[in-house]
């Protein structure tokens, strides 16, 4: 399968007229994205919100000031109302959130907004883009109880309504729409539910990341759209895979950054700790690491956006970035010592929501067979 | 149990230790295996005959419980920096300065405290340990949070007066003497084996109970396997020191290695359990829907202090490398 590409290419190409290969290099207005989501962050969202976002669970004010800046219009065509961002484009704000530790539903209303733009019928469309744009938060209802991504689909779609129960909705319980992952007879789909209705209830799921996430029940909700088709659920789940990918890296990214600071900074023995060996050569295994997953996750949604998406792909990013994470997350821990494991300091949250993207959108399990399977066909 | 009877023991030794420690862990019992093998062993090693018989009888009786007081802000790897000061003032100590994740200081009833005795002479030469009681004037606790939930503290030390006999064996050889109590806690921190077994036994337990379609995952065999060999290497390195205590000698190679092995165990044992349950093994203990209550989550952010803990692991490495296998300092 050739997903269709989303918003057209509007990533960096090295060879003008050319055959494409993947640039890491920002464009103007991807550099105009992180500069202005690092102001953002910088002025808005200090540690000290963050922290207060956590404990109480709503960032809907966050979300609201977010909307005020366009963002959730960023993947959406400017026919919509949006910017027509690419993907590659979106994984710089991503990016740049995951960094600042930010909990919003920014990385969902890509998925979303992406999945509804390359599957939904014109009308569709119509009705929904244009609602994300104005800040409506949607989020996928895609995982059966056991969480495993490609568990057989129980939720039912019959005659506009839906029902059945999905776990893990990522923002559930707080989202103005659900994309529900259903069975309409044999065909799989997408339905499009709204969630303030008397036919959806959702109840929260604690998790180490601190990401709202819900257990939602569907009992014959009104659903105002249904995208058919095996198509559209492989694209979100495969898409939501790459962004979680992405998401890994950035954690770990920040996770290393962390400790180069420190190392270069905490004094023992005479001298900072980073001019030990010990030091230096766990630091250097950590960049390694992050390095590959840097140039893997990009390059994967640069083939989403180019159309050039090479489905057994998707797992191989997955299990290496859902490698990746914990142990660079570890290591920075164990480097920092005890400041890194108290909860005042930030490196906490690297370390547990980095672990909780490591298993959102496919564990290592399903991933590694997976990959086995592509591998040993 | 393992002390020598006149001390109140019942001689039992390294191995009935390890077995009795490991019995209680494996059903989550307490054993303050901190006061009692790390700092009771020292007291017994080096403090005078007073101390002993006034000492030793309260810890074995649980009446006197420890926190260790080594780490300063300043002073963690590189311990021996310490600044807390000591200085002699007639028949007692006056101590100042600050600890930081002085942890169970909350809960115990004395520190075990390393400060600065002598500030002229090279820096391992001139601390010296005392016991302290918690609730002297001058000490102040405060809690810090960790990412775990649970507490740690850092204690400041403001004009703490405290009897001149509370000095534990030689004056200004408390490094030594500390470096002992550290060989024997590593020994401690190592010998967690029977909360890896068991972490095996459940996880494997609630898989064929509730998750029956993961038995015949290859990755969840393969994982599986992998952590039995881990946690199996871990007890063979525990148990090797638990027989080099028994024959008198404190195993300074083998409990940092024991140390490191276990700790590292640990984290990828609970790193792997998640990984097989995928997003149901991120719940949070305190929801109801966790797999195992919790475990793995709580397992998992719990596991970096023994990593960086009783000497950060990459120290131990140079431990081995240096003092057990004899390769230079350099």
């Amino acid at each position: 399968m050739r997903p269709r590409a989303v918003a057209g290419n509007k990533t960096n190409t090295t060879h003008e007229g050319g055959s494409k290969d993947v640039d890491l290099r920002l464009n103007e207005l991807q550099q105009l994205i992180r500069q202005t989501a690092d102001d953002f962050i910088e002025n808005e969202v200090p540690s000290s919100r963050v922290r207060e976002i956590e404990a109480s669970g709503d960032g809907s004010a966050l979300w609201h000031q977010m909307t005020e800046l366009g963002w959730p219009g960023l993947p959406i065509a400017e026919a919509y109302g949006g910017q027509g961002g690419a993907l590659t484009d979106c994984a710089v704000l991503v990016d740049r959130l995951c960094r600042g530790a930010v909990l919003s539903p920014f990385a969902s209303t890509v998925l979303c907004a992406a999945t509804v733009q390359a599957f939904a019928d014109e009308e569709l469309k119509q009705r929904l883009l244009p609602r994300i744009v104005q800040g409506a938060v949607v989020s996928a209802a895609a995982l059966e109880r056991s969480g495993a991504v490609h568990a057989p689909i129980a939720a039912t779609y019959a005659n506009g309504s839906v029902s059945g129960e999905k776990w893990f909705v990522e923002f559930g319980e707080s989202a103005d729409v659900h994309l529900v992952l259903a069975m309409d007879g044999a065909t799989p789909g997408i339905a499009v539910v709204t969630r303030d209705q008397p036919g959806v209830t959702t109840r929260p799921l604690k998790n180490i990341g601190a990401m709202p996430m819900a257990v939602a029940t569907y009992a014959n909700a009104t659903a105002e759209g249904w995208i058919a088709g095996g198509d559209a659920v492989a694209y979100l789940r495969m898409l939501g895979a790459a962004l979680v990918s992405l998401e890994c890296y950035s954690y770990a990214q920040k996770s290393l950054d962390m400790i180069v600071d420190y190392a270069q900074m905490r004094v023992q023995f005479g001298r900072p700790i980073g001019a030990f060996e010990a030091v230096q050569q766990r630091v250097a295994d950590m960049a390694i690491q992050v390095e590959a997953c840097k140039f893997l996750t990009h390059e994967l949604l640069w083939n989403f956006d180019n159309g050039t998406l090479d489905p057994n792909q998707v797992p191989v990013v997955k299990a290496a970035t859902g490698r990746m994470i914990g142990d660079v997350t570890m290591w920075s821990h164990i480097l920092h010592g005890g400041i890194g494991y108290m909860k005042e300091y930030d490196l906490q949250f690297f370390t547990r929501r980095g672990k909780e993207a490591a298993s959102r959108w496919g564990s290592l399990r399903e991933s590694s067979n997976a990959i086995a399977e592509a591998v040993l066909a | 149990m393992a002390w020598p009877e006149q001390y109140g023991g019942k001689g039992k030794g390294g191995f009935f230790t390890f077995i009795l420690s490991d019995e209680l862990q494996y059903h989550g019992l307490p054993y303050d295996s901190m006061s009692i093998t790390s700092v009771g062993s020292t007291i017994m090693t080096f403090g005078s005959d007073e101390q002993k018989s006034e000492w030793l009888p309260k810890i074995q009786a649980g009446e006197m419980t420890f926190a260790l007081g080594y780490t300063e802000p300043n002073a963690g790897t590189d311990l021996a920096s310490l600044q807390t000061r000591a200085v002699r003032d007639g028949d007692e100590w006056v101590i100042n300065g600050q600890k930081i994740y002085t942890s169970s200081a909350h809960v115990s009833t004395h520190v075990w405290l390393a400060a600065r005795t002598d500030p002229d002479a090279p820096k391992h030469r001139g601390i010296s340990t005392f016991v302290v009681d918690i609730k002297t004037p001058g000490i102040t606790v405060r809690p810090l949070w960790t990412m775990g939930g649970s507490r740690t503290n850092e204690t400041f030390w403001e004009d703490v007066r405290i009897p001149a006999d509370a000095l534990v064996g030689e004056l200004d050889r408390g490094w030594y003497q500390a470096s002992n109590a550290l060989d024997l806690e590593r020994v401690v921190l190592g010998a967690s084996t029977s909360r890896l077994r068991r972490g095996i036994e459940e996880f494997v337990d609630y898989v064929k109970a509730e998750r029956p379609d993961l038995v015949d995952d290859p990755f969840v065999r393969t994982s599986v396997a992998e952590t039995k060999v881990d946690v199996e290497m871990a007890r063979a390195l525990s148990l090797t020191c638990a027989a080099l205590v028994d024959t008198g000698m404190t195993p300074t190679m083998e409990g940092a290695m024991s140390k490191v092995w276990s700790s590292e165990t640990a984290e990828h044992m609970y790193s792997r359990f998640m990984e097989i349950l995928g997003p149901a093994g991120l719940l949070d203990r305190d929801e109801q829907e966790a797999p195992l209550e919790g475990a793995l989550e709580r397992g998992w952010l719990a596991s970096p202090i023994s990593r960086f803990g009783g000497g950060t692991n990459d120290v131990q490495r140079r431990i081995i490398a240096t003092r057990g296998l004899g390769l230079p300092r350099g």
